[in-house]
């Protein structure tokens, strides 16, 4: 039996069973399709890692800092590496808040390439859900690695609302009574609000704008910022409140955010 | 539907146009049947795989499943399977190693992705989501015997999203575009 264990026949076979298991030992190395779920363990909840860290970092109370805005990254890795690059080497930079589309097709590998492109920044980071995010099942991979769509937490006594305004990729109902019941509690202190989508865009043409009008008209945010038309572009809620969008990576600029006690205000900036 | 329709066609034809009859019943005689554990076309897939010139080259059929995850549909899919085989390597006297590559093109047929554009959507606003290419290299093994109908495969597998992904942006790591899948394929015929 030894011996016919040490010729060359049985080998063969014993090997591609021990490549076999050798494989099954390492992590997670089969895609049973480009859409599957398959959060890899490190990567779960991420904006509530990242948000404890940026509130370790910078505390609860009002004081001033500065932080990024980008959106749109989808696939262009290259340029999105170098808008990253551009950010850590301004230590006035304290974190970045990307507005939506982190993916072109919502792959599974999509949002891990990306997840692992934030994480080797070594730039703490938020991220929100963009219409990209939504197809096929990008919205529950984005849930389980990143956390909820809407969300609202402070750094540096201003309030931070995430909401998801995604209309057409989105099998959900877009919960704008969540966002003015978020905005209408009483908060000592200024509130942004981060959004993927526009005023401007047709995906909120009709009853969606309206919404959204009818919230920022009761509750007064003190300044929104978005992405989604790759391109910056300040406006105006019909109530005055403001709104800017930010280019896409490939546009080579991003937004600098300055926030003092008193205001907020941007700055365009450019590579 | 449509895309199914499409995929049969090429298939019918493929065989048509390279084969005559002697070589089809040859074929016939050699068809092969797949199952296939993950490599992006479902958890399980199977199908039949049609050999020709001189077995060197395999087209056939397949069928991916994958059940729902969470809140997720199950996926379902067709896979145009072609594999080109290499050079056959003799291990001892018992078992042949034969390298191979393997282009397929796979339609997602559920509910998760979309060939024709939902009517939510302005014209144009996506291209079509359900299609994708897998490209894979594999190392088959089997009896180095005639007639040795079964073998066993493990592939390395990239979709080609991330293929094109890995070739025009800087940062996406080569090894960790690919992922593995498993093969067992069956000759029902004796073509002795």
């Amino acid at each position: 039996m030894l011996d016919q264990i040490r010729s060359l026949s049985m080998r063969i076979p014993i090997t591609f069973l021990l490549l076999a298991t050798l494989f099954q030992a390492c992590e997670d190395p089969f895609d049973y399709h480009p859409w599957e779920v398959d959060i890899p363990g490190d990567e779960r909840d991420l904006n509530y890692q990242e948000i404890s860290k940026i509130q370790q970092s910078i505390g609860l109370d009002t004081t001033t800092y500065n932080f990024a805005v980008f959106g749109d990254p989808h696939y262009y890795y290259t340029d999105t590496r170098n808008i990253l690059e551009h950010i850590a080497n301004d230590p006035s930079i304290r974190f970045v808040i990307v507005v939506g589309d982190i993916t072109d097709q919502a792959l599974m590998d999509e949002f891990v390439q990306y997840a692992e492109m934030m994480e080797e920044s070594g730039i703490p980071h938020i991220t929100l859900i963009g219409n990209h995010d939504h197809l096929a099942n990008g919205r529950t991979i984005f849930e389980e690695m990143f956390g909820p769509r809407n969300m609202m937490f402070t750094v540096g006594g201003v309030r931070f609302v995430l909401f998801d305004n995604n209309e057409f990729e989105s099998s959900v109902a877009v919960d704008y009574p969540w966002l003015y019941t978020s905005l209408s509690q009483a908060f000592d202190g200024q509130t942004i609000v981060f959004m993927h989508v526009p005023p401007v865009s047709d995906q909120l043409e009709g009853l969606p704008r309206q919404e959204l009008e009818n919230v920022m008209q009761a509750t007064r945010p003190d300044d929104v910022y978005m992405g989604h038309i790759h391109r910056y572009r300040v406006g105006v809620f019909p109530d005055g409140t403001r709104w800017t969008t930010s280019a896409f990576p490939p546009r080579r600029s991003y937004l600098k955010v300055f926030v003092t006690p008193d205001t907020t205000y941007h700055q365009k900036v450019e590579l | 539907m449509k895309i199914s329709l499409i995929i049969v066609t090429m298939l019918v034809g493929t065989m048509h146009v390279s084969a005559s009859s002697d070589s089809l019943r040859h074929s016939i005689n050699r068809i092969t049947t797949r199952v296939q554990f993950a490599g992006n076309q479902g958890l399980l897939s199977a199908g039949v795989l049609m050999p020709f010139a001189q077995d060197r080259i395999q087209i056939g059929l397949m069928y991916g499943f994958a059940p729902a995850v969470r809140s997720t549909p199950n996926y379902h899919s067709l896979i145009l399977r072609t594999t080109w085989s290499l050079r056959r390597f003799p291990v001892g006297q018992a078992f042949v190693v034969q390298p191979y590559a393997a282009l397929s093109g796979t339609s997602e047929i559920g509910n998760i992705s979309f060939f024709n554009l939902p009517s939510q959507y302005p014209d144009g606003y996506y291209g079509p989501q359900s299609f994708h290419a897998l490209m894979a290299g594999g190392l088959r093994l089997f009896g180095n015997k005639p007639s040795s109908r079964w073998s066993f495969n493990v592939e390395s597998v990239v979709l080609d999203t991330m293929l094109w992904y890995w070739i025009s942006e800087e940062g996406v790591d080569f090894d960790e575009i690919w992922s593995l899948s498993f093969g067992v394929e069956f000759r029902p015929f004796d073509s002795e």
